[in-house]
This record gives structure tokens, sequence and C-alpha cells, in this order.
């Protein structure tokens, strides 16, 4: 059983060093050979990754920048102007750090690697 | 044998993935019903738990939290009620309710998760681990990777969303039914 | 009448008198079948055996040869342990962390060691910390923490005409999708014992005979044991298919209540109460999948056990329609 919690927590509690680093030029993409397993309901998507043996829950925002990246190969800044779009609008600093984390959390989970 | 790099898996979904589904959500983005976005892992419970739950008093659990040898301290985290835990006295077979006792391998201020199930309800598994709950106990074992706070957009269903749930649906996912 | 089994030939039944499983216990122990599990019980203390006796008399008991799944041995160590001060030492056959108890609450020992083999060694169903009844292809899983009530609700929905599959132990077979009974003695604690043995004084003249003695001074309390109604150690082997999954909320101050939640908040609670989900893996997430798809799913936040199983009956009724639950809401 993984803790990302102790990851997470074993520095700063106010920092998160995945994303310190995270490189936003860096393409992601989902394998299309992951063999995802997904069951969608009314406010969650549920993933099964039969190559970790972990469940994944996303809440609708979750979902839709996976979405994005399922429907192609991108970088982060290429994922924050596609949402932009979406909504109309730039997104705030704050909503941007939380992609930014999400994104990095996808990266750890593994359901998003690099090209 | 199996074969682990299988090409020819394809990714799958059970229920519910449709288009029209992908744009209710882009439309609930777009009204800022959903402020951020969430993922968690989720795992099981764990035996120990599971057996606990039926009879503390013949599993030493307190023993095993504390031994960071022992690969199951990890994933346990002893059930209390009112900040304090039944351990057994040592050289007898009675039982004694002390104070809170930490597992060494918690990281400093981890508090155990006070576990009164009267008071259990569904969305206090989403709590935001710098108020130094975790929402990890050994039943309920999903863990945080992010701060969850403010709308998240899970309710409990008596509402759709968005429009006037919004602020329905921040209260449902505080502590209590108050917003984070 | 003890069910036919599913794993054992019918000329291996044995039918006890109480002074013959008295006897066997005492010595290399009798093999006992609940449910899927056929466990090899031998108790060393006489208190125990009455106990046992008392709760597990009409299950059904084999012969060799039969194919075990536990074994489990309360005794005393030694010559003081034994008989100056008894004190029940479990042995399961494996490496455990059991803490010895008095011999005068061996049962609290047998049910738990009972209990761990199941919690730590079963992967061949996907096992829930769950209340499981079932009636006229309704199939309802309760999965609720320790404390929630779900144990005494899923007695009181027995002695009301429930199959009782467990109170403890929701186990479905990932290859079928149908629940699994696993009928063992329902563990009260504190409160609930008065209240259930009100409930079952109302459908039984020898209520009292249902129950174990009261065993006080627990880490959780006094604890007690009951008896699952004859009908349903006699349908041990009846499977139904889930189609309707409700969390219990007790609170002594609460409004009886129906709460609708969303599928997702039932899956979590799913997954959250299987302690072999991650063992298993793919087949745990299709079959909690396929659980949700097909049920509906509420929480109920209640008062009294009345209140509950009303609650209850209601919801079966209403939104399974007439006792038959299931369709996708989602």
């Amino acid at each position: 059983m993984s803790f990302f919690l102790w990851d997470f927590i074993k520095g700063d509690l106010t920092i998160l060093p995945s994303t310190q680093s995270f490189d936003r030029k860096l393409v992601f993409h989902v394998p299309d050979n992951a063999g995802l397993i997904w069951s969608e309901w009314e406010d969650a998507s549920i993933v099964y990754d039969p190559r970790s043996g972990h469940t994944q829950v996303l809440n609708e925002f979750a979902r839709e920048l996976l979405a994005l990246y399922e429907d192609g190969p991108k970088s982060l800044d290429q994922l924050l102007a596609e949402f932009s779009k979406i909504i109309d609008a730039e997104p705030d600093a704050t909503t941007t750090q939380n992609i930014i984390e999400t994104v990095a959390g996808f990266d750890n989970m593994g359901l998003i690697e690099p090209i | 044998m199996t074969e682990v790099n299988n090409t020819d898996k394809k990714n799958e979904v059970t229920s519910g993935a449709t288009l029209g589904k992908r744009l209710h959500r882009r439309s609930l983005l777009k009204a800022g019903a959903i402020a951020a976005p969430v993922a968690l892992t989720l795992h099981g419970g764990v035996p120990l738990a599971h057996a606990d739950s039926a009879g503390l008093c013949v599993i030493n659990l307190m023993n095993i939290a504390n031994n960071p040898a022992d690969n199951r301290a990890a994933m346990l985290q002893v059930p209390i009620k009112g900040g304090q835990v039944a351990a057994p006295k040592n050289g007898t077979h009675k039982f004694e309710l002390l104070p809170e006792d930490l597992a060494n391998d918690y990281p400093p201020g981890t508090q155990l998760q006070p576990f009164d199930a009267s008071n259990l309800n569904h969305w206090e598994f989403i709590k935001d681990p710098l108020n130094q709950r975790f929402g990890f106990s050994c039943v309920n074992s999903i863990e945080f990777n992010y701060r969850i706070n403010g709308n998240n957009g899970w309710g409990n269903g008596d509402q759709p969303a968005p429009g006037g749930s919004l602020p329905n649906n921040n209260a449902e996912n505080g502590p209590n039914g108050n917003p984070n | 009448m003890p069910p036919t089994s599913l794993f054992h030939k019918t000329d291996t039944l044995i039918n006890f008198t109480d002074q013959q499983l008295d006897a066997r216990l005492a010595s290399r122990g009798a093999q006992l079948e609940i449910g899927p599990f056929t466990v090899n019980v031998a108790l060393k203390f006489k208190n125990i055996r009455d106990e046992f006796i008392r709760i597990y008399r009409d299950y059904p008991f084999y012969d060799n040869p039969v194919v075990l799944d536990n074994t489990i041995r309360i005794f005393g160590r030694n010559f003081y342990r034994q008989y100056i001060k008894p004190q029940a030492f479990v042995d399961v056959g494996m490496n455990s962390d059991f803490i010895p108890l008095p011999a005068s609450m061996g049962m609290v020992s047998l049910e738990m060691g009972l209990n761990w083999q199941v919690a730590s060694a079963c992967k061949q169903y996907l096992m829930f910390h769950a209340g499981v009844v079932a009636r006229d292809g309704v199939g309802l899983i309760m999965p609720a923490m320790s404390g929630s009530g779900k144990s005494t609700l899923a007695a009181g929905l027995s002695y009301r005409g429930w199959q009782l599959h467990s109170d403890e132990f929701g186990l479905l077979d990932m290859e079928s999708g149908e629940l699994v009974p696993y009928p063992r003695a329902v563990s009260l604690k504190n409160q609930s014992i008065a209240v259930m043995k009100d409930w079952v004084g109302q459908v039984s003249d020898n209520a009292h005979d249902h129950f174990t003695n009261e065993y006080h001074g627990t880490p959780k309390g006094t604890i007690c044991y009951l008896r699952p109604p004859k009908a349903s150690i006699e349908q041990m082997h009846k499977r139904t298919k889930p189609n309707v999954v409700i969390l219990p909320i007790y609170d002594a101050s609460a409004k009886p209540a129906i709460r609708p939640i969303t599928k997702t908040m039932a899956f979590f609670r799913m997954v959250m109460s299987s302690a072999n989900y991650g063992d298993i893996g793919e087949d745990a997430f299709r079959a909690i999948s396929d659980i949700i798809n097909a049920s509906d799913v509420c929480e109920i936040i209640y008062p009294s056990l009345e209140d509950a199983v009303s609650l209850v009956e209601e919801f079966v009724a209403n939104k399974a329609g007439d006792g038959k639950a299931g369709g996708d809401h989602g």
C-alpha cells in the first residue's frame, strides 16, 4: 500500500515538492494501452489502473483535465490554454496552481506519462 | 504466464461516460460550479481493522502500531473514543484507558483520528490534512495528496449543480455541514 | 434440519446430542460448517463449550473426511492457566497477536478468532465490513463502521423475516455476483443488548436461550452474542444478488430520515469497507461497480431499532418496488 500522504508531508507542509520542479514544457499523455477501467457516476469518475492496482477518484474538474490529456499529448502550458478556452477566461492564480498540483498528481499516480 | 506489457489493452468504461456527460462537465466548469480539481487514491480497509472492529480485546494493535519494523504499522490507526485508547495493562489480562498515543513512525504533530462511529457521516473523510485531520483511519484509508476545501462538486445528491445548489454543495463538503 | 451443504457429502453429516458435541469439542474438535467456511473448533474450557453449544447446536457438523478452511483451539497454556487462574489462549494455526483473555470471556476469544481468520485470509470472496440481509430477491448491504449499529440493525431485520447473511462480513462471489451468507453469532454491545433481548422477546417465547452470557469489562464495554434465527441457519447456502445499499447512521437524538446519497458516495463506502479490495484488485473494482450500478442507495438516520427497520422496509418497498430492488439511477 503506497502512502502519498507521507511523501507529501515529509517536507514542509506548505510546499508541494512535486510541483516545484514540474516542467511546464514537458509533454504528457495518457498511454492508449494503460488498460484503465472507468466507472463514472453523477459527480465523480473512478478509475482502476491495472498497472498499479490503484483506484483513483477524480471530481469533474480533475476528470476534464485528464480528458484533455486523453484527447492528445500536450504540455502543461497547452493544457492551461485549452482549459482557458473551456471556461472562456484566464484561470486565476489559485486555480492555475490547483491545476498544476493535479497534473503533478496524475504523474505521481501514473495516469499520465511523459512522451 | 501473464503478459505484463499487454499492448492490446484498451481503456474501458464500465458505466456512464458519454459525450453529453463531457459537455455537461464543461458547462459546470464554465459556470464555476466546481472550484478545484480533486484527485484521490482510494484504498480499501485493512484486515487488521476489520478484525479489530470485532474485537480490540484480542488483537494487540498498539504494539503493532508502535513497531515501525512491523509492516502493518503504517496502515494502522487504533480506534479510540474521546481521545483515549484502550490498551492492555502489562502483566495482566485487564485493560486500561490511556491518553492518545502516537505510533513511532507517524510524523510529528500527528493526532490519531478520534473514532466515534455514531457521528460518522459520509463526507467526513474529505478533510483538510493541514488541519491535522488526515481522514486516515484503519477502516477508512483514503489518503490525500492535496488540500481539499471549498466546493469540489461532491454533494450528497439531493440537488443538481450548478445553480442554487452551489452554496449547499459547499456546505455539504464541510464538517458538520459548515462551509470550509 | 441442517441445510444441505454445497461442499460436503450428506453422509458425513453428524447429528450430535449436546453431550456428544461437548465431548467432541473437548477432545479433537468438532467440524462445523458456517456458510462457505468449515472450521474445526476445539474448546478446552467447559464454560466456553456450553456457550458455543447454545449458539451453534443447530449448525451442520461433519465427520471426516472434510476439507477444512480453518481450525481454532482455545485452551490454557499450562496447568496453572488451565485450572488455577484459567486463561483462554487462542490458537488459529497462524501468526497472530491475540491477547489471552480470562477463560470466563472465552466465547469472546472464540468469536474474535473466527473473525480474524476470515478477515485476514479470505481472498476468494470479496469481503465487506457490513451487515448483510436478504429477502424475496432483495440483497441488502449495509457497510458501516463498528459502533454504527449495523450489527443490531442486521439482527433486528433478521428477527423480522429477513435472512441474516452476516452482521459483520458481507461476502460476494465475484463470479456469480451473488452475496454468500456467513451467518455467525451476532455481536452485540452495550445498550444494543437490552434492545435486542426485548426485540427477540417479541417473537420468541424463550428469547433468553438465544443469547450468551454478557461479558463485561472489554475495551468495547459489554459484549453479548445472539444466535441467528433458525431460518437463517437453514438458509446458509441460499444466495442473493445485491441490489440495495444502505448506509446506517445511529443517532439517539435524530429524527428518523432517509437521505439520498450519490452512487459515488456508496462506491466510496463499499471500497472503504472492503478489507481485501486491494488484494483482489481489478475483479473487486468491477464487482463493486456492478453492485453500485445495480443498486438503489441511500443513507438512513435513526434513533431506534424500530425506526431503522421501518426506514429500511420503506426504502426497499418504495425505491425497489414491492420487494424487488434494482435499476441504475446513476
